[in-house]
């Protein structure tokens, strides 16, 4: 086995402002991948895992090193409709996996803005849902994985053993995660009711998702940045309590072709044009104005609910040249004061995100971990080449405001963070434990992204 | 036009003349970049001008079988590659009546073999990737057959031809052909009238402006106009002009 130079490609993160050439690898089956392990050793370069590529920034790419791409891997070796129990490769996404279970009554039990992500990655990352607050995060509902680390050697991880809550959200850099086995949730309908509403305040909003947090599956909140009193839209939902099996077929979720009349394949095209600040602030207004000011409680199917994003394939190229997700987690306590000084922060600098997503969060026992009692809100920042490097100054202003309050940041979603930073919030501690670990399980580092560099996690 | 620019660039044929100013120019710009020829001593003291930025390889082009490696050394050091700039070449003195195939093998070799070793791998790379910049130095040198130069006016027209069915086949790659007339340089340096050529500094300012466009590029509208005549005289009549 060599380098080829054919096999090089052009790789990036979903904001499609970072991206590498690397040698791509994409092995179909499990046993093509611990001969790569002596290919990098023989070329001196080092494995960058990567599974859908939809982290954000640069945490599944590295320049000029092999790519080892896991998407191939989609066997599904073992699905109990008893017990929900699934065991599967670490490329089967999240799409694969509702369409797999559904019919039986089985929902994922934590499922991100779109289904297009793979299992492998979304536990490096230990991904979170709109029911956070509530079932916590993906890596929780493990029951057991397999490691494959550059010894060659596979073991089964256990949530028990200690190495288990380093590898959930170890970012790809202790083995690779060959198998998992997860527990579904169990539901009797494939829809949701969901409840809308508008609240026109930070205080108002976040009031309100402490009083029904108790009482809802999912929560989220959609708040417009560019108002200065913080208007936002409030949507959530409860797993339908009856029994409707024909809303579990998959058919009853398939997302609409068309949107207004156009073919949605090609709605990025038209979405491109309201791309811009004026415009984005006007549509903001009509999307508050329009929204129900009373609870307004409606039907709608888990995947139209969950998949938002996956409405507009590409949507991303809307933004030209790329853009940057920020999401900042705060401790519950702080929230009030912080929101409103970072949306302060945002109009008098005058980058503003376009899309900023609310949502409620409890803390895990993971080593490497976003997790906090509290919020967290993700912002979507277009970049423009001229000004980027002003856009990161002002976000590394942000970063210093979240962390002196004792709030955490989610590497998936990251471009940003310096090694002070995540020194910061993990603390050296933990720090020294992960890399204690990456020296036992990987001694000569073979496993790298640009992402673990940049912020020091090796 | 302005210059586009490139992150990272390897320039092979670095050590003197237009590579040496494509190198400075490009360090100047930020670009990283890999500097390769035989003279490593002329690389290091060209490294030093920008030594963050500036990466000297030993290299000699015909040394062919260890050019798939060392591309990708190369492309490792630099973390990357937006760029390359295939420029060794040589001219040895050919009388009119010499037929030295020592001289012509090394122009056929260093001149074309070399470039296609080179480019073939920046191809195969660019194409993957769906992005790039190749460019080759070949010459007006390239656009007729005449008596004083066989080899290397046929070693350019070979070069020319290359990098048009390499523009031909690579889709998203920018493919640029620089038809350089007289330039002063080590090349040239004993013929009649090299004070008046083209500085190496000017030539290679204007290279890297028209690297931003695929195509065959004169470097002076006159030459442009020149060779549009020129090339299209039948061969007959052509001969008869003793040019
Ligand atoms: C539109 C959109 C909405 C999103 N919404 C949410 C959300 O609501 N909540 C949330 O938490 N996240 C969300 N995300 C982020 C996304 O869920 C994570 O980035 C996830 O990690 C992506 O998985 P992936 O398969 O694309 O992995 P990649 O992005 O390719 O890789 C992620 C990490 O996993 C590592 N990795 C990949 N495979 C393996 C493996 N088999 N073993 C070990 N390590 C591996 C990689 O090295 C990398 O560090 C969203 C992303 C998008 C694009
Ligand atoms: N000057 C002109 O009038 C003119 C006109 C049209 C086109 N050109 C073309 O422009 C290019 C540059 O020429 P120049 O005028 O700048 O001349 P130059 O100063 O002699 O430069 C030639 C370069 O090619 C390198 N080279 C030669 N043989 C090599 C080998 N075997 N391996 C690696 N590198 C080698 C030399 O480096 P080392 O010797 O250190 O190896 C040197 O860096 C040439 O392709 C030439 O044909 C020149």
């Amino acid at each position: 086995m060599s380098l080829e130079p054919d096999s090089i490609r052009r790789v990036s993160g979903f904001g499609e402002v970072q991206w590498a050439d690397g040698y791509v690898f994409q092995p179909e089956t499990i046993a093509e991948i611990a001969p790569l392990f002596d290919l990098a050793r023989a070329e001196k370069r080092t494995i960058c895992l990567r599974g859908a590529g939809r982290s954000y920034g640069d945490a599944s790419i590295d320049p000029e090193q092999i790519i080892l791409d896991l998407c191939n891997l989609i066997l599904v070796l073992q699905w109990d409709p008893e017990s929900g129990v699934i065991t599967v490769e670490p490329g089967v996404t999240i799409q694969q996996l509702w369409q797999r279970c559904l019919q039986t009554g089985w929902w994922p039990p934590v499922v991100p803005g779109t289904m297009h992500v793979t299992l492998g990655g979304a536990l490096a990352m230990n991904i979170h849902g709109k029911n956070h607050f509530r079932a916590g995060s993906l890596g929780q509902h493990v029951l057991s994985l397999d490691l494959l680390t550059p010894d060659g050697k596979t073991q089964t991880i256990s949530r028990e053993d200690e190495l288990f809550n380093s590898i959930i959200g170890g970012a790809g850099l202790l083995g690779i995660i060959t198998k998992v086995t997860l527990q579904m949730h169990k539901i009797t309908s494939g829809e949701l009711d969901v409840t809308a509403l508008k609240t026109v305040s930070w205080a108002e909003t976040l009031a309100y998702f402490d009083r029904v947090a108790a009482e809802v599956d999912y929560l989220v909140g959609w708040v417009d940045m560019s108002n200065p009193k913080g208007h936002a839209v409030i949507h959530h939902a409860n797993y339908s309590p009856e029994s409707h099996p024909a809303s579990m077929q998959t058919s009853a979720q398939e997302l609409p072709p068309k949107i207004f009349g156009f073919p949605k394949a090609q709605l990025w095209r038209i979405m491109r044009f309201v791309t811009n600040p004026v415009a984005v602030k006007v549509l903001n207004g009509i999307k508050f104005a329009l929204a129900p000011k009373q609870p307004k409680t409606f039907r709608q199917s888990l995947v139209a609910f969950s998949f938002l994003l996956d409405y507009v394939p590409n949507w991303q190229k809307c933004y030209r040249t790329g853009f940057l997700q920020f999401q900042v987690f705060l401790p519950k306590e702080e929230a009030l004061e912080i929101f409103p000084l970072i949306a302060e922060m945002q109009r008098s600098s005058g980058f503003f995100a376009y899309l900023a997503v609310l949502k409620r969060h409890r803390p895990d026992p993971f080593t490497i971990t976003w997790a906090l009692d509290g919020y967290s809100l993700a912002m979507d920042f277009p970049v423009h080449p001229a000004s980027k490097d002003a856009l990161i100054a002002f976000l590394h202003e942000v970063t210093d405001v979240v962390l002196a309050c004792g709030g955490r940041f989610y590497l998936a979603k990251d471009s940003t963070l310096r090694p002070e930073d995540i020194q910061s919030y993990l603390g050296q501690e933990t720090i020294d434990k992960f890399q204690g670990l990456k020296s036992k399980h990987d001694p000569e580092n073979l496993l790298q992204t640009q992402l673990a560099r940049r912020v020091g996690l090796i | 036009m302005s210059s586009p620019k490139f992150s990272r660039a390897i320039v092979v044929g670095a050590s003197s003349g237009i590579g040496a100013e494509l190198v400075r120019q490009l360090a100047s710009s930020g670009t990283v970049v890999a500097a390769l020829g035989r003279r490593m001593d002329r690389l290091e003291v060209l490294g030093l001008e920008f030594p963050e930025l500036i990466h000297p390889f030993q290299h000699d082009v015909t040394d062919f079988r260890a050019i798939p490696a060392l591309f990708q050394d190369v492309t490792l050091k630099l973390g990357g590659l937006d760029a390359i700039f295939y420029v060794a070449g040589v001219m040895p003195e050919v009388a009119s009546d010499e037929f030295n195939f020592e001289k012509d093998l090394a122009m056929i070799q260093v001149n074309d073999a070399g470039a296609v070793a080179w480019l073939n791998q920046a191809a195969m790379r660019f194409a993957g990737v769906g992005a790039g910049t190749i460019v080759g130095i070949s010459s007006v040198a390239g656009d007729r057959g005449r008596a004083g130069q066989p080899v290397y006016n046929a070693s350019k027209a070979f070069l020319t031809t290359y990098l048009e069915a390499l523009r031909n086949r690579l889709i998203g790659v920018t493919v640029v052909t620089i038809k350089p007339g007289p330039v002063q340089s080590e090349m040239t340096a004993h013929l009649p009238g090299h004070d008046g050529f083209m500085p190496a500094s000017v030539a290679a300012e204007l290279i890297l402006r028209k690297s931003s466009r695929s195509g065959e590029h004169y470097l002076k509208l006159m030459h442009r106009l020149i060779f549009l005549i020129l090339r299209n005289i039948p061969s007959p009549i052509f001969r008869r002009l003793n040019l």
